[in-house]
């Protein structure tokens, strides 16, 4: 059971470094498809699932937010100061 | 333990909002039910500021506040329509469901169709840079089981976009074609 946990983490740290990297190492090219299971992909897939992943969520931390989210936050402050002080011991 | 006051609160939580915006879209996939995800991460934030420990991680807070938010409401979904993880409901475009070797999904399309778990697993970790450890324990799993999800949804998305190192560093004309599709 260690045993595995330990060849996991190893396996998971090289790929990090990898995907951080952002760069495909050569010479992965003999490994089989890994066909859906739990292995980790060969570090060319990996490169491109990673950066794809990243792009892909950094769009929608870019977009434009709604106003609504502002003016819930700013009811959700006022109601608090029109509250009664130590509010925590009310419920 | 004591709580933010509530300026900073207020600070912090409009800080994240894009953050739990593109979680809850990459969750549930639909604009307008993640914003609806987001507002209520919003409110029971506020309703429970008191349990947040000021000085712990906020967006690990308001991302499990989210996330199980968003899991009690597929449970309550799933009584009411056969079509479990939403994605019908939510109108996504995916493509047959025979996928032939020449008709490769692209990322957003892939990713739509893996189970839940896996697509959070892999936006804490590969999206957002939350360690195995601190997404484990927003998952309420183990470390182990995290990893696995996250290899599990990795391979799944290589196997929809065709980008398994033999379909890809082949050269030929698939890899070829995909290459192109992105311009």
């Amino acid at each position: 059971m260690s045993n595995e946990d330990k060849r996991d983490e190893k396996k998971m740290t090289e790929l990090n470094e990898v995907g951080d990297l952002g760069r495909p190492r050569p010479g992965s090219g003999g490994r089989p498809p890994s066909g859906g299971g739990d292995q980790p992909l060969p570090p060319e897939a990996h490169g491109r699932i990673a950066a794809q992943l990243r792009e892909v969520y950094g769009q929608m931390l870019a977009e434009p937010l709604p106003d609504r989210f502002a003016q819930l936050l700013d009811q959700l402050a006022s109601a608090e100061r029109a509250r009664p002080s130590k509010p925590e011991q009310q419920s | 333990m004591s709580a933010l006051p509530h300026d900073e609160l207020q600070r912090g939580l409009a800080e994240l909002i894009p953050n739990l915006r593109a979680f809850a879209r990459s969750l549930c996939g639909a604009p307008d039910r993640a914003d609806d995800l987001v507002q209520e991460t919003l409110v029971k934030a506020w309703r429970y500021q008191s349990q947040f420990a000021a000085g712990s991680n906020l967006k690990a807070w308001l991302f499990t506040i989210l996330r199980n938010a968003y899991l009690s409401e597929r449970r309550k979904r799933k009584f009411e329509v056969e079509d479990v993880d939403g994605s019908l409901a939510e109108g996504l475009s995916v493509r047959g469901e025979q996928l032939g070797h020449m008709d490769f999904l692209d990322f957003q399309n892939a990713f739509a169709r893996l189970p839940a778990e896996q697509k959070e697993a892999l936006v804490l970790i590969g999206a957002e840079g939350f360690s195995y450890e601190e997404a484990a324990l927003m998952c309420g799993c183990a470390v182990g089981t995290v990893k696995s999800r996250v290899n599990r949804g990795r391979a799944r998305l290589a196997e929809l976009m065709g980008v398994e190192s033999g379909a890809d560093l082949g050269g030929d004309e698939r890899s070829v074609r995909h290459a192109s599709s992105g311009v």
